[in-house]
């Protein structure tokens, strides 16, 4: 892997994308090394503050991915999360940060093919913007 | 204005409620002084005009327990304090509300900056400002733009002072709707320009009502969610962390702007979330006492066509 490919930095929910993930791997589909995964306990976990600090800090893109509407393990931290989510993707595009950067999706535990296709999809989106760094990024 | 005076005079004497808080002329003609009391003699003191600057609901923290407290407070800021009694951080029965005719609110720091002078004197003259009886301003010119696309409130007023209520144009964010056309790469040198002034004394987190948490995310260490020092990265971090903390809460006050030494346009990024939150969800915050937080609740319908 080149130094020069993008680093998405992702955030996946435990029941449903991060199994999705597993499902992906043990079915042998391929997807780009460019995604590094976090798991977290539920799309709900997730603070949008970490879009912020993970944009400042380095990571060229993010990508949240948690369980379907309606299909959520702790029922309705999905359905918070989305309004959450909403929130600081207008923040993050109306101060001038390219959209490309910030991906949201919902990938359930059975859907191996659907996370290999996101994370290419997020791979490709990001590359689009990579030949600058995220204005928030502060070089140390 | 005399009569609600009288009145608050009279219920200060009978205990009805434990004092007043509002705005006297200070030393600065361009912004009044908060001024508290308890003493009946004082009111006659209090003024309602065009350069009361903070939101006076910032202040109610420090009478948690004191008793009831009256104040005045503008359409804005009426819906500030609903957001705070709907979040149960104050009682609606602790508090005398005084609806005042709201005109706008002029930004003391941008009128220096557009006189460029000491200011001696002021005079408000329909839409202009006379200053130092020599040098006119618009009003509308010296103004948060928050004052320009302010929203109204379900009032809920203990006592009302006559008066025309002569609040600024409706624009229907058309601001906010310019500015989402333009390229990332432009919004981005715009904000550049405008917030690399900031100087991160956070005099806009300390007037802002809703800004009442024990510890604040820029003053933790661990996680560091906004290293210190002023490079612009960290400057946007901790405005992007504090407007999304106001999604939802926010009553676009201008409070914030209006407080701002640099004249930072920080009401554009709390204009633009209560048109997101209009538009794509009919919520209008602090609307009355009973709505409920925007981010403590959630539809089935809601907007999810951004999630992939």
């Amino acid at each position: 892997m080149d130094t020069k490919d993008p680093k998405i930095l992702s955030f996946l929910c435990n029941w449903c994308s991060y199994a999705g993930a597993d499902l992906a791997g043990t079915s042998r589909l391929q997807y780009p090394p460019n995604v590094r995964v976090i798991r977290v306990p539920c799309s709900g976990r997730v603070n949008p503050q970490f879009i912020v600090k993970a944009l400042r800090d380095g990571a060229d893109g993010v990508w949240i991915s948690g369980c379907h509407p309606g299909d959520c393990h702790y029922n309705s931290g999905n359905y918070f999360a989305r309004r959450r989510f909403y929130i600081m993707k207008e923040l993050i595009e109306f101060v001038g940060i390219e959209p490309e950067r910030l991906t949201f999706s919902w990938v359930s535990a059975s859907e191996g093919k659907k996370f290999q296709e996101m994370a290419i999809y997020v791979t490709e989106r990001v590359k689009k913007v990579k030949d600058k760094k995220s204005p928030l990024y502060k070089e140390i | 204005m005399e009569k609600v005076k009288e009145e608050l005079k009279r219920l200060l004497q009978e205990g009805e409620i434990k004092g007043v808080l509002g705005f006297v002329p200070s030393s600065s003609p361009q912004k009044n002084r908060v001024f508290y009391t308890e003493n009946p003699d004082d009111v006659s003191r209090f003024t309602v005009s065009l350069f009361n600057t903070p939101n006076l609901t910032t202040y109610l923290f420090r009478f948690k327990d004191k008793g009831k407290i009256a104040l005045f407070l503008r359409p804005c800021e009426q819906r500030a304090l609903n957001v705070l009694i709907s979040e149960g951080k104050i009682k609606r029965e602790d508090v005398f509300v005084i609806g005042v005719p709201c005109q706008g609110a002029v930004d003391p720091f941008r009128l220096e900056e557009q006189v460029d002078a000491e200011i001696n004197s002021v005079e408000v003259k329909d839409d202009k400002i006379l200053v130092n009886n020599a040098i006119s301003v618009y009003i509308k010119e010296v103004m948060p733009y928050s004052c320009r696309v302010c929203e109204d409130v379900e009032e809920d007023v203990d006592i009302k002072i006559d008066g025309e209520d002569k609040r600024p144009s409706h624009e229907e964010y058309s601001k906010i709707e310019d500015f989402d056309k333009k390229t990332p790469s432009e919004k981005w040198a715009f904000f550049k320009e405008t917030f690399e002034r900031c100087t991160r004394c956070y005099a806009c987190r300390e007037v802002c009502p809703m800004c009442y948490c024990e510890q604040c995310f820029v003053d933790s260490y661990d996680p560091l969610w906004v290293e210190p020092g002023l490079s612009l990265q960290d400057i946007m971090s901790y405005h992007l962390i504090k407007m999304y903390h106001m999604a939802g809460r926010c009553t676009n006050c201008g409070a914030c702007e209006r407080a701002c030494p640099e004249n930072i346009p920080l009401s554009l990024l709390t204009s633009m979330l209560a048109h997101r939150l209009k538009r794509d969800f009919g919520y209008i915050s602090g609307k009355n006492g009973t709505q409920k937080v925007f981010l403590g609740e959630y539809h089935y319908e809601d907007k999810g066509d951004f999630i992939k």
